[in-house]
């Protein structure tokens, strides 16, 4: 008997993120405000992880994940092969890279 | 006279389009966010190319794989909407205060007095699209409409085309209302479509042109409401909310439930979320709603798919306790005896201020570490008498603690073993009052 539709592809989605959730160094520029009432911008240059420097092509889209009273801000960037989260801590300065998305 | 200008935004394909924004590898491609990532989890946003492909909102994942085994199926990520939501709003609110947010993704301006005409605000509607693609994410786009009453903005807003400003005036409203089916209006689905057609009612022309007096004498109220929205004349103007009407949680369960503990574990998770929620805006409820789905073992078997019920309370609810204990009971109560269910939802309704009520016994002792008190929570709780026990301490105690070291640090025993996939952060198609505000985006 023919397997159903669903079954007959992998049960896993092809765009599931990586979770990574491993400490990383991070090399960033602080952008003044361009105009009053604008905030200074955080921007991620490049990261090291695992002993490795990876360049930030782009900053797609920065979102504030709640954990508490505490927000973590998250950094969504890509270069030119990947996509990865960025997650950075205000409460204790720290970086994580969150998740990697691999085409 | 001014002329009354209302706006109606709508983002396209939203909660794709922000996933798309996310990571560039995803755009151009059909792309699904997806509410659980199982066979029969539900395709609540798809984007434009995977909707080309028929690939519909609020399809099936084994459906929307059938279709096309490519798409991209990504799970839902309520943090990012909400700061996209955020920025959005932030555009907005610096156009005018009179503002209705909708939903997640649609909003109503009330532009009356700062433009002389429908078409002068249409050249304001390029602009918010300018500063959302400029100063939120290039990938998001809109549709705007703009009309005198808030029903016709809406209209207008969701029969534009992707992207673009419709300006919807007494002068052009017939040409593009008039040969729209019924089902196009906003209120109007197929139930009522069936009982106005049985009128000799097919179009919204024809909803248009039909007696007012005769919509009235057989649906009501209703009636002058269908009738006056086509019409042109003004109902329900802009809303502007500012405290939310209910609060609800919701979850279809990750585990199939062999016994009721696992039930019983996620019904205490969505108490605690909802009363969390609940106590940092110093409401307090007065209604309470439980339902449940039963999974199709158990459907067949008793003849039904779920159940559910409303209850108004004796008195107010704050606590999670109290909470649990309300739906717990009226699920074991309406629960047939044997089934398990695989979906839990509740509501806390008719929400209002914490009262002076509950202090009848107590005072308010004088601040010793000149601290204030955040909440009526905390005043109760400072205000206890001495030697008395107090039913809202601990969950005060906990959300402190939640709210210092983080959301689900310190946890009540009844929802132990329950992991990330159970009761995770979701969002709210409806009403969205405060989705940027940090209290309530917590936990919602």
């Amino acid at each position: 008997m023919p397997l159903p539709a669903y079954q007959r592809h992998s049960p896993l989605p092809a765009a599931t993120p990586v979770k990574i959730r491993e400490p990383i160094r991070v090399a960033v520029d602080f952008l003044p405000a361009s105009r009053q009432g604008q905030r200074t911008k955080v921007r991620p240059l490049a990261f090291v992880w695992s002993g490795k420097k990876y360049a930030v092509e782009r900053v797609n889209l920065v979102y504030k994940r709640r954990d508490g009273a505490r927000d973590l801000w998250c950094f969504a960037v890509s270069d030119a092969a990947n996509s990865y989260v960025l997650l950075y801590d205000p409460a204790d300065m720290r970086w994580t890279l969150e998740e990697v998305y691999t085409l | 006279m001014m002329p009354r200008i209302i706006l109606h935004l709508d983002m396209n394909s939203y909660f794709a389009s922000v996933e798309q924004q996310a990571n560039p590898f995803l755009r151009g491609k059909p792309v699904g966010v997806v509410a659980t990532m199982t066979a029969n989890g539900c395709v609540i946003a798809s984007s434009i190319e995977a909707k080309a492909k028929g690939i519909k909102t609020g399809c099936r994942v084994r459906d929307a794989r059938a279709i096309d085994p490519h798409v991209i199926l990504v799970p839902n990520d309520a943090a990012k909407y909400r700061t996209v939501t955020s920025g959005i709003m932030r555009i907005l609110r610096s156009y005018t205060e009179e503002i209705e947010f909708y939903s997640i993704d649609e909003a109503f301006l009330d532009l009356t007095g700062f433009f002389a005409s429908l078409d002068e605000a249409a050249a304001i509607s390029e602009k918010i699209r300018r500063r959302i693609t400029g100063e939120v994410g290039e990938w998001l786009k809109c549709s705007i409409g703009i009309a005198p009453t808030r029903w016709l903005a809406k209209f207008a807003g969701d029969t534009a085309s992707k992207g673009t400003t419709l300006v919807l005036h007494h002068g052009n409203l017939t040409a593009h209302l008039d040969p729209r089916p019924l089902t196009d209006a906003w209120g109007i689905a197929h139930a009522l479509e069936r009982r106005l057609n049985r009128l000799n009612i097919y179009s919204l022309g024809d909803l248009r042109q039909y007696p007012v007096a005769n919509m009235m004498t057989i649906f009501g109220i209703l009636g002058y409401e269908l009738w006056a929205n086509v019409n042109g004349i003004e109902y329900a103007t802009v809303q502007p909310q500012r405290l939310p009407k209910s609060i609800g949680h919701s979850h279809v369960f990750a585990h199939k439930a062999t016994s009721l503990d696992y039930p019983k574990a996620v019904l205490a998770k969505l108490c605690e979320k909802a009363g969390r929620r609940l106590r940092a805006l110093d409401l307090e409820a007065h209604g309470l709603w439980l339902g449940y789905g039963l999974p199709d073992r158990f459907s067949h078997q008793y003849g039904r798919s779920g159940g559910g019920g409303a209850v108004t309370l004796p008195s107010p609810i704050i606590d999670t306790r109290d909470i649990f204990r309300v739906c717990w009971d009226m699920l074991m109560g309406d629960l047939p005896r044997g089934a398990l269910p695989n979906y839990l939802d509740i509501t806390l309704f008719r929400l209002q201020p914490c009262s002076d009520q509950l202090e009848l016994w107590s005072y308010l002792p004088p601040e010793k570490d000149g601290a204030t008190p955040r909440t009526r929570a905390e005043r109760l709780v400072r205000g206890w008498p001495r030697g008395k026990k107090d039913p809202l301490a601990l969950a005060v105690a906990l959300d402190a603690l939640n709210d210092k070291y983080g959301d689900f640090t310190v946890i009540r025993g009844s929802f132990w073993g329950l992991d990330d996939r159970d009761v995770p952060d979701r969002i709210g198609f409806r009403k969205t009052v405060g989705v940027d505000d940090t209290t309530l985006a917590a936990g919602s």
